[in-house]
């Protein structure tokens, strides 16, 4: 019999690929994808190098040189504001250099916290059922029915005007300070909105996550993981998570996206990060309140912002099409 | 040979809570099962066969399911009285089961070795290099060619017969000492059935294992099993050795699968001849006994005046039957047949 076995069983030569190899090469071959993947990755660089080719300091403050249109040159040193300046003379294209990175870190750190709490609620939801599940899906419906943007400009100007209201350890502040390269009062307050983002925004992860579950858990392999004698927790972390994560992943990049967009949201009604740590969206607050005069003002942070949101949905969608094995990428063909 | 059996369980009942009421799923099953030796259980859909082997590992969704009485007795220690971790010990470890499905039974994102070595780290404690080995000689052992490289492979590269391979590799990773193997066969196609069935006898004969093999399929059980038993409706209405039971069957309702499997040297073109009706609904079980609305020895006043008790007929054959029905009993209804 085994003789049999071996000569119609033989594996074909080929490639020993993981699902996440397979997926990673058809990320690759979407074209889309990877070019606003480089164009992240360049405008986040870009602004790492911001302290030795910003052309000036970030918060240098001019009141001879307000509202200078693009490409015009300083009335008192005849210095060179690529992108103009703001209401009190702050070079515009230094700023967006900055609040590239702080924008873009700003939004990770949100969308990671967010998809990790709405990951393990969901997880914990979807796999224990019962009064787990109850307590979860209750809270997250109770913290959906808030009217999202009212509390959520609450929350942060409350939390700003007394930032003691609730203690944030020392290594969270750290980490901003560190990603964003703002100085440490700033990162504390940046830290707020962090928090206040996130608390307000896992319940669509959550959701997404304990549905994912709830189909992961009746697959027959779990079962027979439980037979072999596997633990709830080793079931969870070896065959539940992994299976579940593909959605889990798609969804991290839109909440990427929607928090980029969100904070500018916050920012332009006031509430968002505060004047001078700039962001995308606090310099289009000032810009708007300036536009009628100077119209080019909001378009200095607006398209890289406009650009950047784009990038990240690209890339969301690079990633679903590549975990989406029945998608056909640009007539490329089959794939593994 | 031991005097107890390995596993005895005693007056089993196991329940299921749906919005329509309580489904009996298994109904007062005492069986027992001895070292070594291959315990068929037959039965058709629903009949409980595979809640009662789902049982025995306490893996009864529950809710839904709850396991309402009885004792399983394995090696002395009542399996249902054991904290979670302790059952956990017993799981894959000393007893294995080996599923239906191999096309889903397999975690997809993992590696079939990190499939198999996951019950030798979970029992053995083995180090990662050991497991490894041993993994290999499993992979061998279920004939499985260049094993080592084929550890590395993912689910999705392997066949479903190879994969049912992995399977059986990884129940028996530890060394039971009783493998249960739910419908092992019944999604794989007739040739390879045999090979996988032929490699379940090989290795039980190889390791001593006591094998309890749960199926629809007579033929299965006539290759493989030592004793039969048939359930019907949650209750054991059948019991005894394998040779007997396909010869001198005493239970009208195994006399009705066997006369309903069709043969190679039937005339041609004649028709199936299957058991009229369908089997009860298990929410409102009366007592009665459970197959005589299907009945073709029905007697009014006896089969549905009390629920028949599995009855000695022959040495270490028991049928749930009033009555001395064999093969040979005419199929008249109304006819008394004397008790």
């Amino acid at each position: 019999m085994t003789t049999q076995v071996i000569a119609v069983e033989q594996p074909v030569e080929r490639p020993v690929e993981s699902q996440w190899s397979i997926v990673r090469r058809r990320f690759l071959r979407h074209r889309m994808a990877v070019s606003s993947l480089i164009l992240l990755v360049v405008l986040f660089g870009a602004s790492l190098l911001a302290p030795w080719i910003a052309p000036f300091p970030r918060d240098a403050i001019d009141l001879n040189a307000q509202f200078l249109a693009p490409m015009s040159r300083n009335p008192a040193t005849g210095a060179l504001h690529i992108l103009g300046t703001d209401h009190i003379g702050r070079d515009l294209f230094t700023r967006v250099l900055y609040s590239a990175r702080i924008s873009l870190m700003l939004a990770v750190l949100v969308a990671t916290l967010t998809s990790v709490i709405g990951a393990i609620m969901g997880l914990l939801a979807g796999y224990y059922l019962g009064w787990v599940d109850t307590l979860i899906t209750r809270s997250l419906e109770f913290i959906s029915t808030f009217p999202f943007l009212t509390i959520l400009l609450i929350l942060t100007s409350l939390l700003l005007q007394s930032p003691d209201l609730i203690p944030i350890p020392g290594a969270f502040i750290a980490l901003i300070q560190y990603g964003t390269g703002v100085p440490g009062d700033e990162a504390a307050s940046l830290a707020l909105i962090v928090l206040a983002l996130a608390v307000l925004s896992w319940t669509g992860t959550a959701r997404l996550m304990r549905g994912m579950v709830l189909s992961v858990r009746e697959q027959p392999f779990i079962e027979s993981a439980r037979a072999l004698g596997a633990s709830n927790r080793r079931i969870i972390m070896r065959h539940v998570l992994p299976n579940s994560l593909p959605p889990l992943i798609v969804d991290y990049t839109l909440a990427i996206n929607g928090v980029l967009v969100l904070e500018s949201a916050l920012s332009f009604l006031g509430y968002g990060v505060q004047d001078p740590t700039p962001t995308w969206g606090n310099i289009l607050a000032i810009a708007e309140s300036n536009m009628l005069n100077h119209p080019w003002m909001p378009l200095v942070p607006g398209i890289p912002l406009v650009i950047a949101a784009l990038a990240v949905n690209f890339v969301g969608d690079g990633i679903r099409d590549a975990f989406d094995p029945r998608s056909v990428l640009g007539g490329a063909g089959a794939t593994g | 040979m031991a005097t107890s059996p390995l596993l005895s369980v005693e007056h089993l009942e196991v329940q299921f809570k749906t919005q329509d009421g309580i489904v009996r799923a298994v109904n007062d099953v005492t069986f027992h099962v001895d070292r070594g030796e291959t315990l068929g259980i037959v039965g058709e859909s629903g009949s409980g066969k595979s809640v009662t082997a789902m049982s025995l590992m306490r893996l009864i969704p529950n809710p839904p399911g709850k396991i309402a009485g009885g004792r399983v007795m394995f090696d002395g220690e009542d399996l249902l009285q054991l904290s979670e971790p302790d059952m956990r010990h017993i799981r894959g470890n000393r007893i294995a089961m080996i599923f239906q499905d191999p096309m889903t039974s397999l975690n997809p994102v993992l590696t079939i070795g990190r499939q198999i070595t996951e019950s030798l780290e979970l029992h053995m404690k083995l180090s990662n290099r050991e497991a490894r080995r041993r993994a290999v000689e499993l992979l061998q052992m279920v004939g499985i060619p260049s094993a080592d490289r084929r550890l590395d492979d993912y689910p999705h590269q392997f066949s479903g017969g190879m994969r049912q391979r992995v399977m059986i590799a990884m129940g028996l990773s530890c060394n039971p000492e009783l493998l249960i193997a739910d419908e092992p066969t019944t999604a794989l196609d007739v040739t390879i059935q045999a090979q996988i069935l032929e490699l379940i006898k090989r290795l039980q004969h190889e390791l001593g294992t006591a094998v309890i093999i749960i199926t629809h399929d007579l033929g299965v059980v006539a290759g493989m099993a030592d004793r039969v038993q048939v359930m019907y409706a949650g209750r054991i209405v059948e019991e005894g050795p394998t040779s007997e039971i396909f010869a001198q069957p005493r239970m009208p309702y195994t006399i009705g699968l066997l006369r309903s499997i069709p043969r190679l040297d039937d005339e041609q073109g004649r028709k199936l001849n299957p058991i009229r009706g369908l089997p009860p609904d298990l929410i409102n079980l009366p007592q009665i006994c459970p197959f005589s609305p299907r009945c073709d020895y029905f007697q009014a006043g006896q089969c549905d005046a009390q629920v028949p008790p599995l009855r000695d007929v022959a040495p270490d054959h028991r049928a749930a039957c009033l009555f001395d029905i064999t093969l040979e009993t005419p199929v008249t209804a109304g006819d008394p047949v004397s008790a």
